[in-house]
């Protein structure tokens, strides 16, 4: 029995096995009863186990499918645009700006003030702030800016991207902060004193060596948008819709099925976006 | 399935009358070009669809034979028209529980829509005026109720049903019916409400004082009417029920369309 546990093999396995198990019984059996339940029919109150294609056919067949999906893909794409320009410059001041490391910590604190509060409220809170007798009109109008309320404000796509970006900068802004301080100075003195200027010492040096923070702030944002509907919904007033929106509409109606093959196929698009992203970097190096 | 009725209603419309000017009369001044941008329709597609029906016979576009069980070709073309006015700006947002009605229209940003009764008297509780306005075509109709699950047997089912006749033994009938809904057994409802509110809520009759919601909030003063009236002129006036209908996941799906559009 000591010679078993003092094999590494054994002892390796024993202490990933309670992680394993997490994982099997959490992650990969309901990701399998996904699968199974894609394949069965549905009346309107009750599912049977079948196996029949008709769900992924329909879904592959209707051209809501692929209006929604480009529509995810959309926002996403947008919002990793305007994260990582915002993200990138915040992590950039923190990690290159600020001299003293406790200054650097305190502000790094500073930015994650607002996830103390709940993901929702700060999402809801755009609503009565952007509204047609909102805030944000009313002060417009008595400054003389404009005359009207402005109705893209709430309600649009405007609306979305914003709250977007206001949630999820933040998945941006860490890694890249992260990666930025592992960066050696010295490289940065090297380049200045090789004659380089400072537009070229943030393009030829510290690009390149963030680009696994980057990718990682990346797969954050773009897992994140793609999945939350609650905010297309709210800040869109029901009017667009992305995947998530598909597959809850389904539930409510009680046809599992049918939100079951839809979410194994946002779950397939989701794996391959972030397979190619990750060809372009490898984030080994950073873990 | 069956079930003990306990719960119905007449639904139509809410508007704004402060932020309106002139009478609205009809379902189809949901697609009136004047509150383009101001109107909103609620995002359930099983109550939603019936809306969209009387709306669209109101326009004279075309005459149902039966609201409650639509054929494909008329799911298509209520989808349609409907599609056709979101594309063009009509819709300020779509809501989906009742507390977001109650902010599109307390905060103005929604002059006309679909609205169910509490909402109304939530919106008028904050001070704001609104009106369940009663339509020409008549109310749209909707009923719920309890069903016990086929596996109960002794003590337990007797417990439900002891459950079900407390429910309808008047005292959650006379809270729904100060909300604007009807009890399905009012008579023992009207043991639990004040004579004024039993004339303002069921018979329709002018408020003697005022008329506070269940949980307390002013909602019509001395002399108001109850939007509607009586008992017998909302619910004699309904001209559809809601229910499920055959081709629903059709439409449940051709919903999902007009939502994405």
């Amino acid at each position: 029995m000591k010679k078993l546990l003092e094999n590494r093999n054994v002892t390796g396995w024993l202490m990933v096995s309670p992680l394993a198990a997490v994982l099997l019984v959490f992650l990969v059996m309901p990701i399998v009863l996904i699968v199974i339940v894609s394949f069965w029919r549905a009346t309107e109150f009750s599912i049977i186990p079948a196996f029949e294609w008709d769900n992924y056919a329909f879904l592959f067949g209707s051209p809501v499918t692929y209006t929604v999906f480009l529509n995810t893909f959309k926002y996403a794409f947008i919002t990793w645009a305007f994260t990582l320009v915002i993200g990138f410059t915040v992590a950039y001041y923190l990690a290159f700006h600020i001299r003293s490391l406790t200054w650097q910590i305190a502000l790094f604190l500073l930015c994650t003030i607002p996830f103390w509060t709940s993901n929702i409220i700060r999402m809801i809170s755009w609503i009565p702030f952007l509204g047609r007798n909102g805030i944000a009109n009313s002060t417009l109008m008595s400054w003389g800016v404009i005359d009207e309320p402005v109705e893209w404000l709430l309600f649009s796509d405007f609306a979305v991207i914003l709250a977007f970006v206001h949630l999820y900068t933040l998945f941006m802004v860490v890694p890249i902060f992260n990666t930025m301080m592992r960066i050696d100075k010295s490289l940065i003195e090297a380049a200045r004193d090789a004659g380089a200027n400072g537009a070229q010492i943030l393009w030829n040096v510290i690009i390149p060596l963030t680009k696994p923070g980057i990718m990682i702030g990346t797969i954050f944002v773009v897992t994140l948008v793609m999945g939350d509907f609650i905010t297309v919904r709210f800040m869109s007033g029901s009017q667009s819709a992305n995947v998530g929106r598909l597959i809850s509409n389904d539930i409510a109606l009680l046809q599992y099925p049918s939100a079951s093959a839809t979410a194994i196929v946002l779950l397939a698009t989701v794996l391959i976006t972030i397979g190619i992203l990750l060809r372009f970097v490898d984030i080994r190096k950073e873990l | 399935m069956t079930l003990i009725p306990t719960i119905y209603n007449a639904d139509t419309l809410g508007i704004r009358p402060d932020l309106i000017g002139c009478p609205i009369n009809n379902w189809s001044e949901l697609l009136n070009p004047e509150f383009k941008g101001k109107a909103s329709i609620l995002d359930i597609s099983s109550i939603g669809i019936m809306d969209m029906a009387m709306v669209v016979e109101s326009m004279g576009e075309y005459t149902y034979p039966d609201k409650g069980n639509m054929t494909k070709a008329e799911i298509d073309l209520t989808l349609g028209i409907f599609t056709e006015a979101k594309k063009n700006g009509q819709f300020r947002a779509f809501w989906k529980s009742f507390d977001e009605s109650v902010n599109l229209m307390a905060s103005g940003e929604v002059v006309i829509q679909s609205m169910w009764s509490p909402a109304i008297t939530a919106v008028k509780s904050q001070g704001v005026p609104c009106v369940y306005q009663p339509l020409e075509e008549g109310y749209r109709s909707w009923g719920g109720g309890l069903g016990i699950s086929a596996a109960l047997s002794g003590l337990e089912l007797e417990a439900a049903y002891e459950y079900i006749n407390w429910y309808l033994s008047g005292w959650v009938g006379g809270y729904l019916m100060r909300q604007g809904y009807y009890s399905a057994v009012p008579e023992t409802s009207k043991e639990f409400m004040s004579a004024d509110e039993w004339g303002f809520w069921y018979e329709g009759k002018a408020a003697a004082g005022d008329i506070l919601s269940p949980t307390g909030a002013k909602l019509a003063g001395a002399g108001e009417v109850r939007d509607g009236g009586a008992f017998l002129d909302r619910m004699g006036s309904v001209v559809c029920w809601n229910s499920v209908m055959d081709e629903n996941q059709y439409m449940v799906r051709k919903w999902n369309e007009f939502i994405a559009a």
